[in-house]
């Protein structure tokens, strides 16, 4: 807009200055995010109160459109997923359950560099420590979510198979221990990385933005070309273009939070090639040839590509980070090392030997001028040099970095 | 205790049809119901210990060479499959081996398969050349057909007794299985507040 004939006087500080710079949005989402779980809390673990439903109600109608944009498919029709939910989420309010939870969360929270210290490690090219770090939080971090997802399966799975055998959940299939650990799994995940979430995005965003930065590059060249140039035989190639695995990609991860949805929807994506490849290829007695890796690696390549994921880099460290233990040998591992497979094929891909040899001199340069500076930087021998106001470069970090979604 | 194995071989050696015919007992160039071939799980007893294999069956393409440290990360056992009318895909498993050896080391169990026995007037790869290889490099030895189901269940069995073994040697007997990054963990203890104790006597 045109500026203003007369434009608001410049405040020395005071209350104007309060208005006029109020709190950073992450530091503003985590006060929010902090107040929600204490009223959950309330309502899950006091005593009930006449107005108990009304602000049950409340934070249902409240939450209910993040939870809506989900499109891909849910994780079950029924209502027992949502039962065993609430039955591991009040459970981890209990009082010494809670407390191990908030102090874990903190000490991780202070342990993870803060804003001038990554803006320190970003200004001297440290991505590889970057990441360093962002593996040894993610561990830490993977590692408590499985210990205590499995301590809160085995004190409680007697209870949660009895509240599947109820009435109201009668017919329906239960799965058993699957379907409990999930459930809890879901709600460790709540109560440990969402609250670190921000601060750990910043950081894995930030040592894996050169990578993010080369696929996104591939991504673009590669879009243009057919199956055909992929490599996918003529009687595997699909007439839709393989569109509803990549919606689900897109959608699965792009609107969820937590990572076991993002490898849910990993896995549901598999699943929609299998379902398209069947729809559009089965002969006249239903049969089709069975797709087996040598055909589906071609096709999952190319519905990732077509999924137009941002940051699939920093999005394949953190599903790494936490798809441990069983999972990572199970099917959820191996389609997640099936999606890694896809990305890193796709990095290859794009390029030609000479561009490679190009970019990978570069880089080289690059590091090397990283390391000159902080060995110059090391000996004293020389200043530090800030180049412009170092608020602005913190800004300008930040507005740049994101956050996965 | 579950156990990962990876599938690996050239282009249409048969890897997925003998993950197919092992684990549903099914083989047909087209069928009806299975559409998911390329990762399956089977339950086994192996002695006194249930097992859970976990197959994943690999894209053997050269252009897809360089992926293959991705999937055998972690891996318990190695197939690796050849077709007996197909010489290259011969050099190919010993390209593999040198592979795996070189990244996985040797703790991961290998066993070796010739499939397609049933195609024994077609053989290029010559018999005595397989075995002496195989000796050198200290893996078995199995020929197999998933066309006839020959051979299988004693590959897969054989594979999973001495992957057992190595898990066991390595773990102790009461290993649950926790796979890849699992096993390092230490375990979260949650202690109860302890009551403070009354003092006794004193004076005040």
């Amino acid at each position: 807009p045109p500026p203003s004939p007369n434009p608001p006087p410049q405040s020395s500080g005071g209350l104007f200055s309060t208005f006029s710079r109020p709190p950073p949005v992450a530091d503003r989402a985590q006060a929010l995010d902090r107040w929600l779980r204490k009223l959950a809390r309330l309502v899950y673990a006091s005593a009930l109160h006449e107005k108990s439903r009304e602000v049950l109600l409340l934070l249902i109608i409240f939450l209910k459109p993040l939870e809506s944009r989900v499109e891909f498919p849910p994780i079950d029709p029924g209502c027992l997923p949502a039962a065993l939910e609430t039955y591991a989420c009040r459970v981890l309010v209990l009082p010494v359950l809670d407390l191990l939870i908030s102090q874990f969360v903190a000490a991780l929270a202070a342990s993870l560099p803060n804003n001038p210290q990554l803006v320190d490690y970003v200004k001297r090219q440290e991505r590889g420590a970057l990441k360093e770090i962002a593996d040894e939080h993610m561990g830490k971090l993977a590692g408590f979510a499985d210990q205590l997802s499995a301590m809160v399966v085995e004190g409680c799975k007697a209870d949660m198979e009895a509240l599947a055998g109820r009435a109201e959940f009668e017919g329906r299939g239960w799965n058993g221990e699957e379907e409990v650990q999930r459930a809890v799994q879901r709600v460790v995940e709540m109560e440990v990385y969402v609250p670190l979430r921000s601060l750990l995005s910043r950081v894995i965003v930030n040592a894996y933005r050169r990578d993010d930065a080369l696929v996104h590059d591939r991504m673009a060249r590669l879009l243009p070309r057919d199956q055909a140039w992929f490599n996918i035989p003529e009687g595997f190639r699909s007439p839709s273009g393989w569109s509803a695995a990549a919606g689900i990609l897109k959608a699965g991860i792009g609107a969820s939070t937590l990572p076991s949805d993002k490898l849910r929807a990993i896995v549901a994506c598999a699943r929609e090639i299998m379902r398209t490849y069947k729809e559009e290829h089965e002969g006249e007695e239903g049969d089709t040839i069975p797709l087996g890796a040598d055909d589906f690696l071609p096709v999952f390549i190319y519905a990732v590509l077509r999924s137009d994921l941002g940051r699939a880099a920093s999005l394949l460290a953190l599903l790494s980070g936490f798809c441990s233990g069983n999972r990572r040998i199970g099917e959820t591992g191996y389609y997640l090392a099936t999606f890694e497979a896809a990305v890193e094929h796709i990095k290859m891909m794009g390029e030609t030997d000479e561009e490679r040899e190009v970019r990978e001199a570069a880089e080289a340069k690059e590091d090397e001028e990283a390391e000159q500076a902080r060995r110059a930087d090391r000996d004293g021998q020389q200043e530090q040099q800030q180049d412009g106001d170092p608020g602005k470069q913190l800004e300008a970090l930040l507005a740049g970095s994101g956050f996965l979604s | 205790m579950r156990l990962k194995v990876v599938l690996l071989g050239e282009g249409r050696v048969g890897k997925t049809s003998i993950l197919l015919r092992y684990v549903r007992d099914e083989f047909a160039e087209k069928q009806q119901s299975t559409l998911q071939a390329s990762y399956l799980d089977k339950r086994i007893s192996v002695g006194a210990t249930n097992a859970q294999l976990s197959v994943w069956d690999t894209a053997g393409q050269e252009r897809f060479h360089a992926l293959g440290p991705i999937y055998y990360r972690d891996a318990d056992g190695a197939l690796l499959v050849y077709d007996i009318t197909d010489a290259e895909s011969f050099s190919k498993v010993q390209k593999w081996i040198k592979e795996l050896r070189k990244i996985v080391g040797t703790e991961i169990t290998i066993v070796i398969a010739g499939n397609k026995v049933d195609l024994e007037r077609n053989r290029q790869v010559d018999e005595a050349q397989v075995f002496e290889y195989c000796k050198s490099v200290g893996a078995k030895h199995f020929y197999t057909s998933a066309k006839q189901n020959v051979g299988l269940s004693e590959c897969f069995n054989d594979l999973a007794k001495n992957m057992v073994e190595k898990k066991k040697a390595k773990f102790g007997d009461g290993v649950a299985g926790l796979g890849g990054k699992g096993g390092k963990k230490q375990k979260l203890v949650v202690l109860d507040d302890v009551e403070p104790t009354a003092k006794k006597g004193g004076c005040c």
